[in-house]
């Protein structure tokens, strides 16, 4: 034992002595040229690219497309492009440094993001990328790709999608239904109220082995919760991380909304699994709506064609275009003032107000440590590109990043809708600061405990928090407890 | 005589309750491997439609997606044939470490060996994945990271640090047959090919075992050290992966990957009992 | 005086060197010198020429890489390197794995160079005695033979030191620098001391979580260690009883359950237990709508941990139950019949007899099982995967155990990875663990008495 002691003692000792030596970089200055310096001159030759896109991309065959293309267009240049074959979580961070990893990635802007903030992704020129081009790309969807370093503001991504909640549903579920503004979307969906209303209904006609839901929404689910919080005041970061605005203005209503959501679903709505059922759900008819990103419409599209040609028995051609027809992408509904969905709406524009969401920016970056970083640019530049975006929106049903291509003959009808949200500020862009993690963390558990305690422990309605005042303690509570975790950490 | 009908009768009542505890133990340990093997008959495959413990439909596509579908989240027949490589691998040569560990720590007495014996059981309470981010640094540095290989070199390496239960098998040989063949001649390593091998078969058997069935259900070390290459995934990570509506799917595949295990705990349950009682504690 | 005499001990093995060399021979002075020398002034050439390459092989390593591998152990890099900029810098993490391993054969070879003096002093010895001095083939015989173990060990040891013991070091010493994703190559990490350890028990966050799941851990390991146990033993003999028929099939059962992969097992479990999974509609159908469990939620505390603790003995049951059949068969029949004779009910032959004798017999596996269980990751990661966020938990759910927070800090749980405080955690799980089960395992009966058997 004595001699364990004197080891680690002997250990030990040396690291004392070191303690705070060595020199720290960081802060460092350069011209555009030299930041810029890895691009210059001719492409690499004879090299084969790892490109790491994301999984829908890859099992619906945009990716396979998209490497084929390039790979015809640049075999005379010897650049060829593959599947990384990773998993679409891996971490930048930890494999770039020591060797592994891809040389082009696609991912959301808050994880680019982090990345170049250790100097994982490369800065862009941008003046070579096409979808710079004057016009083509909104600064709303540029901003988020936007850093301060080495003074002076750089690009560390090319968007390629906007991403934000829009709300799904089946045209001829709600046929039905009036739509007494004639702009396509039935007015059950127009405002939460009548939604909650109608989700009501539908909920007290089903039986419980087979259960129906109007509105169906995984409740814990921070993203895409947040935004009846924002709605309300609410905000996440002021002008510092110190500053965090939860419980700013009237949020506690954005609560009241996410309890009278919770009432009209069951107790799963406190987990994943809404999400995880809801392509399969909506297609059923088992949920009526339900709101999630836009990237996913593919597979709405393939639950509904699936069900058409199993169920339906239906042939394969007639399933792809009933399931087009069928499958509608409407905005998020509006929130009542008041923040109580039980109440009666009778005039729609002084009673409700526009929904505002969290969004974010998907896009492609190349890695710092790849080998070849003129010929990713080659890449990055190719798929950023009017064809390829507007394939990307066709084949997979994203909203295009590039005005242009959102514009196109053939994108979704929705782009369009969702590039006003941005424009009119309603997406709140997801900030791209380490400390988010631990306001999401704490979000998170306060949704979850709101929504158990409706759907478990209440038995339908609020139990614990059924006041203002306890939602307002609650809120602060997580404030709090942010601030907590957060003391070291940032 | 109403005595011993008494005692008839306590006998039977006995007996009953004894078989009904039984019962109700063999439902609760059948039960959920049977829901396993129901559930991989799934139509929809989704977790979320079922009625009560049973899906609302049956079909066999599962299995035949389980082998025939190549998408990012399902690859089985690759995955497995990744898993073989490296559970059978991994077996021979940890069997080879452990079988050498063991007899030399029993039968050598040597300067060192107390305090190896000490290090080796502290460092045995610890998995091994604790120290996951020095692991990931090795492998990346030995080249062995997104590898199937370094997961063999990592599992047989470690291995021998499991050796007290062999051990304590070697120690039960009595030193008189040793004594008896060193007499005749023989050197430690003709003592140990021709004399200790044969008598440890039984040993070496559940030896490999144990050494096959720890790489072939293990999640961590994979998870961290294929580095999300998917044409490297195990079974295991890749069952993992599927999502709530591909259950059908996670069954089928998790009741192929425990059909071979499962005969061989059986065929070889003899050798199984024996190695247990040597102390042996399933990971 | 307390200094003098620390002074006056730290001295001693100088002293003891100085004594050793002022006696020795001049083989062992010519080895001392340069390795294998006085091997081959002994007449022993040929292993004289292989010390004398393991010399050179050594210090053509150190002059190489190992010099600069032991500085960088220290300093941890000098240059921040930037890869946007292209400039080159220092790894940190890579060259502390390397300053470890530097050490690792810089003592290696400390041991063979003492080893080579010994030898040499003692081969002189013996051939001043008159005694035959072995030759190279004889000396590679021995290695077959008397240093049989000097062979069989060689690899395996080479392996553990490698893969067991190199992490284990790196681990420590990260625990010592506050290296996390956000201090991570290609920035540079440094030593900050007991940093980590200050900020684990100072961060409220940090002191809340750690405190409820020291809590469950020491609840957890003594529960499910019991529940195993027993419920492995009361099965056994229950179906060891004289009225049961056709065991063999009794104890398939378990064994089927015993064989499935573990993982496999749990997350099937986790589907049985989701929200509004088979067991909680089963609950509804029997009690009513408001009989549902909230089992595995994200914030549910008591009801998650009775089914982890109820999942692991199903997972844990059958081993324990092979492990007592095998205990008691055997044991001695007489014993019971005696007590037969005497009179004494089942209750109290399973208190008197078969319960002490089970226990000894199966203690130091019992004592594996309870470490084995103290540090049971699989269980919380695969019943609540995903579960991470607890409330009032830092990173943690309330069925999580240390060593599952360890790996949500260092890798689980979004986005940063506090590898640092991570490893202080895993040393926290070291010394505890770690006592325990050295004392334990020294005052076990099997480690005093082990050489009785023979």
């Amino acid at each position: 034992m004595k001699k364990l002691i004197a080891i680690v003692l002997a250990a030990v000792t040396p690291v004392a002595l070191f303690a705070g030596c060595g020199e720290r970089g960081g802060g460092q200055t350069a011209t555009y040229e030299q930041v810029m310096a890895k691009f210059e001159g001719e492409p690499e030759k004879n090299v084969t690219l790892k490109v790491l896109d994301n999984d829908i991309a890859r099992e619906q065959g945009y990716f396979d497309q998209l490497i084929g293309a390039f790979n015809e267009k640049y075999a005379k240049y010897g650049i060829k492009a593959e599947d990384a074959n990773m998993s679409q979580y891996t971490d930048l961070e930890k494999n770039g440094p020591l060797g592994y990893g891809p040389d082009v990635l696609y991912d959301a802007n808050d994880k680019i993001m982090r990345y170049a903030e250790n100097n994982h992704v490369l800065a862009l020129p941008t003046e070579k990328l096409e979808a710079y081009g004057e016009g083509k790309t909104d600064s709303a969807v540029t901003e988020p790709y936007s850093m301060n370093k080495y003074g002076m503001d750089l690009q560390f991504g090319v968007p390629i999608n906007v991403q934000t909640p829009v709300m799904y549903y089946l045209k001829d579920t709600f046929a039905k239904e009036a739509d007494a503004d004639g702009d396509g979307t039935p007015d059950v969906l127009e405002t939460y109220n009548a939604l909650y209303a109608y989700s009501k209904g539908v909920r007290a006609n089903s039986t419980v082995d087979n259960p129906v839901f109007g509105y169906a929404q995984s409740l814990n689910n921070e993203y895409f919760n947040f935004g009846y919080l924002l709605s309300y005041g609410a905000y996440i970061f002021g002008d510092s991380t110190s500053d965090i605005g939860l419980a700013n203005g009237e949020s506690y209503k954005g609560l009241r909304v996410i309890q009278d959501l919770a009432s009209v679903m069951d107790r799963d709505a406190s987990s994943d699994s809404y999400t995880v059922q809801a392509y399969n759900s909506i297609a059923s008819g088992k949920y009526r709506a339900t709101i999630t990103t836009p990237d996913v419409y593919v597979k709405f599209y393939n639950a509904l064609v699936d069900r058409y040609v199993k169920t339906d028995k239906m042939e394969k051609a007639a399933a792809q275009k009933k399931a087009r027809e069928n499958l509608q992408v409407a905005d998020v509904p509006r929130l009542p003032v008041s923040g109580d969905l039980k109440q009666t709406i009778t005039d729609a524009d002084s009673q409700t107000f526009a929904t505002t969401m969290m969004g974010g920016v998907n896009g492609y970056a190349i890695s710092s440590y790849t080998k070849s970083p003129k010929a990713c640019l080659l890449f990055v530049d190719f798929a950023s590109g009017y064809e390829q975006v507007v394939k990307r929106a066709t084949m997979l049903g994203i909203v295009p990043a590039r005005k242009d291509a959102a514009e196109a003959e053939g994108t979704n009808a929705y782009s369009r809708m969702v590039y006003n949200r941005v424009e009119e500020g309603r997406v709140q862009m997801m900030p791209s600061v380490r400390a988010l993690t631990s306001v999401w963390a704490s979000v998170g558990s306060m949704l979850s405990a709101v929504t158990v305690d409706v759907t478990i422990e209440g038995k339908g309605s609020p139990k614990v928090y059924a006041t203002d005042a306890s939602l307002k303690t609650l809120l602060a509570k997580t404030v709090e407890d942010i601030k907590k975790s957060m003391q070291i950490s940032s | 005589m109403t005595k011993s009908k008494s005692i008839r009768v306590k006998r039977i009542a006995d007996s009953a309750w004894t078989h009904i505890v039984l019962l109700v133990v063999a439902f609760l340990f059948f039960f959920p491997c049977v829901w396993l093997v129901i559930s991989s008959f799934s139509s929809t495959g989704s977790i979320y439609d079922y009625v009560g413990f049973f899906p609302k439909g049956y079909s066999f596509s599962t299995w035949a997606d389980l082998f025939t579908e190549k998408t990012p989240s399902n690859n089985y027949p690759v995955w497995l044939g990744n898993t073989f490589y490296v559970a059978i691998l991994s077996s021979i040569f940890s069997t080879v470490l452990v079988i050498l560990t063991a007899y030399t720590m029993s039968r050598f007495r040597f300067k060192s060996r107390k305090t190896m014996m000490k290090m080796t059981l502290l460092f045995g309470i610890f998995p091994n994945f604790m120290n996951m981010t020095a692991l990931f640094v090795i492998m990346t540095q030995l080249h062995l990271f997104n590898n199937l290989n370094g997961l063999i070199v990592l599992y047989s390496c470690s291995a021998p640090i499991g050796y007290l239960t062999q051990k304590g098998f070697f120690d039960t040989i009595p030193n008189s047959i040793y004594d008896a063949a060193r007499i005749d001649g023989a050197n430690n390593l003709q003592v140990f090919v021709k004399m200790t091998l044969p008598l440890s078969k039984a040993m070496i058997v559940y030896t490999a075992l144990t050494s096959f069935t720890f790489p072939w259900s293990d999640f961590i070390l994979p998870q961290m050290l294929l580095g999300g290459n998917k044409d490297n995934y195990t079974v295991a990570i890749g069952l993992n992966e599927m999502t709530d509506d591909m259950f059908s799917l996670f069954a089928a595949g998790s009741v192929f990957i425990a059909v071979p295990i499962v005969l061989l705990y059986f065929s070889l349950a003899g050798f199984l009992v024996n190695g247990v009682a040597a102390g042996a504690v399933k990971e | 005086m307390r200094q003098d005499k620390m002074l006056r001990a730290a001295g001693e093995p100088f002293r003891k060197l100085g004594r050793f060399f002022k006696t020795c021979g001049t083989s062992a002075k010519c080895s001392a010198a340069l390795m294998g020398l006085g091997q081959i002034r002994n007449g022993q050439v040929g292993k004289g020429v292989v010390l004398m390459l393991a010399e050179i092989a050594f210090l053509a390593y150190f002059v190489l890489v190992g010099a600069k591998d032991l500085i960088g152990l220290f300093t941890l890099g000098l240059t921040e390197g930037d890869p946007i900029l292209g400039i080159a810098g220092d790894n940190s993490i890579t060259m502390l794995i390397r300053g470890v391993l530097s050490v690792i054969v810089l003592l290696g070879m400390a041991y063979l160079y003492v080893q080579n003096v010994r030898d040499a002093e003692k081969t002189a010895l013996r051939a001043q005695a008159g005694r035959p001095v072995n030759g190279f083939r004889q000396s590679l015989r021995t290695l077959l033979d008397e240093k049989f173990y000097f062979v069989t060990l060689a690899l395996p040891v080479a392996g553990v030191l490698l893969f067991n013991v190199l992490p284990i070091v790196f681990t420590v010493l990260t625990a010592f620098t506050d290296y996390s994703s956000n201090v991570a190559p290609p920035r540079l990490v440094s030593w900050i001391g007991f940093g980590n350890f200050a900020e684990l028990f100072t961060k409220v966050s940090y002191v809340s979580t750690i405190g409820k799941i020291f809590y469950w851990n020491v609840i957890w390991a003594v529960l499910s260690t019991f529940f195993s146990y027993f419920g492995g033993l009361c099965l056994a003999l229950l179906i060891n009883k004289k009225c049961v028929r056709g065991k063999t099939v009794w104890r398939a059962f378990p064994i089927l359950a015993y064989a499935v992969p573990g993982f496999i097992t749990m997350i099937g479990f986790r589907y049985m237990f989701s929200g509004m999974g088979p067991i909680n509609w089963l609950l509804v159908k029997l009690w009513g709508e408001g009989a549902s469990v909230d089992f595995l939620d994200i914030n549910s505390v008591w009801a998650a941990r009775a089914v982890c603790l109820l999942v692991n003995t199903w997972v844990t049951v059958p081993a324990s139950m092979l492990l007592s059949t095998s205990v008691l068969s055997n044991m001695n029949k007489d014993m019971y019949e005696a007590a037969d004779l005497d009179g004494a009910n089942g209750m109290q032959q399973f208190v008197y007899l078969t319960l002490p004798f089970v226990f000894f017999a199966t203690m130091p596996i019992l004592i594996s099982q309870f470490i084995g269980n103290f540090n049971n990751f699989g269980i919380s990661f695969f019943l609540r995967r995903g579960v991470i966020n607890a409330a009032e938990y830092e990173r943690a759910n309330s069925t999580d155990l240390l060593i599952n927070w360890l790996y949500n800090l260092a890798l689980g749980g979004g986005s940063d990875n506090y590898y640092g405080i991570a490893s202080a955690v895993s040393i926290l799980i070291f010394v505890i663990t770690g006592t325990f089960s050295l004392i334990a395992y020294v005052t076990s009966p099997s480690y005093k008495r082990e050489d009785t058997y023979k």
